[in-house]
């Protein structure tokens, strides 16, 4: 006997994911999610992020990683509104973690929430979280070709930020087949390169945030 | 590894539609290719994943969903040859929209209930 289902399989989670995304839009929050590999830069990013802003926003933070709580040690004396998520061997966040951790934080006090998934450029894409934006980070010592071997997050995220431009002298990164990958999948690709530790390209980076909140 | 995550939420699934008294034998599943689903290591997933349950003998058939897309500059549809190649063979540009290839849904299941 055939039983017909047609279903979801990450119906759960899209559930999940539906019910934060209404949760932060009540409370104003905005919502971004941080892919990217291991070592690509992610914390550093939001470390200088979060140095960078100022008061200009309210943000908070929910990081997660396999195991350690080193991130959210890294990144709390820059925020009072940051929590780590451990996944205990997943190799990405899913909507009901960002649930949880969510509850940690006081949705009304913030305006932006970044979620910094775990270091991993392929399966992060998959699950919605409840985000207003993904944004896929790159970083030059990965490499020019990272972007034609992960298409999805080419495909899906909002902004692809191109992070680590003061090692380029120093590694073998080819601008011209990192464009033109990204040219072969998407024209209009909004791309932003910045370097997390010197600071360049830094002052784009918070104007695109600012404008996200200003929008949310 | 998120095979597993998602072979552990489709075991959720199925357990929702199969009574106590029936044998599940196969789950039909049909997944678009932008996924990141590699079919030998979902299988594997899904084995380990309902190895102590009573769905251990089961199997899982996949049919997977090619990539269309339409073009937002020409408005033509192809199915690129390649993911990380979206170039238009209309217009020769990449304006992907992705209209089918994502997913991963339960199509169906199939059952024997013994003694019928």
């Amino acid at each position: 006997m055939n039983i017909p289902v047609v279903e979801n399989v990450l119906k759960l989670n899209d559930e999940i994911a539906a019910e934060n995304r209404r949760t932060l839009k009540d409370a104003g929050v905005v919502t971004i999610t941080l892919i990217g590999s291991p070592g690509s830069g992610k914390t550093t990013l939001l470390e200088t992020t979060l140095k960078s802003l100022g008061n200009d926003l309210s943000v908070g933070l929910l990081t997660g990683d396999i195991a350690t709580s080193r991130d959210a040690e890294r990144l709390a004396p820059h925020s009072p509104h940051v929590a780590q998520i451990n996944t205990g061997g997943s190799c990405h966040l899913d909507a009901n973690q960002i649930k949880q951790g969510m509850k940690q934080l006081p949705l009304d006090k913030l305006d932006l929430l970044i979620i910094e998934n775990v270091g991993n450029l392929i399966c992060p894409v998959g699950f919605d979280l409840g985000q207003d934006a993904k944004i896929g980070l790159f970083s030059v010592p990965e490499g020019d070709d990272k972007p034609a071997k992960h298409p999805r997050i080419v495909l899906e995220a909002s902004l692809l930020v191109l992070n680590k431009i003061d090692l380029i002298p120093y590694v073998s990164f080819d601008r011209d087949v990192f464009y033109g990958d990204l040219k072969s999948m998407r024209e209009d690709a909004p791309v932003m390169e910045l370097s997390a530790t010197t600071g360049e390209g830094i002052d784009n980076w918070l104007d695109w945030l600012r404008r996200l909140a200003d929008e949310g | 590894m998120h095979e597993t995550a998602i072979a552990a939420s489709l075991l959720e699934q199925v357990r929702q539609y199969i009574a106590p008294e029936a044998v599940l034998q196969c789950v039909h599943l049909q997944i678009g290719r932008m996924e990141h689903l590699e079919e030998t290591v979902f299988q594997a997933a899904w084995s380990a994943m309902t190895n102590d349950t009573p769905f251990a003998d089961s199997t899982l058939t996949i049919e997977w969903v090619p990539i269309l897309v339409r073009c937002r500059k020409c408005q033509g549809e192809y199915t690129p040859e390649d993911r990380a190649i979206m170039i238009c063979p209309k217009c020769d540009s990449a304006y992907p929209e992705i209209l089918q290839g994502s997913g991963i849904i339960l199509k169906s299941l199939d059952i024997d209930i013994p003694g019928e």
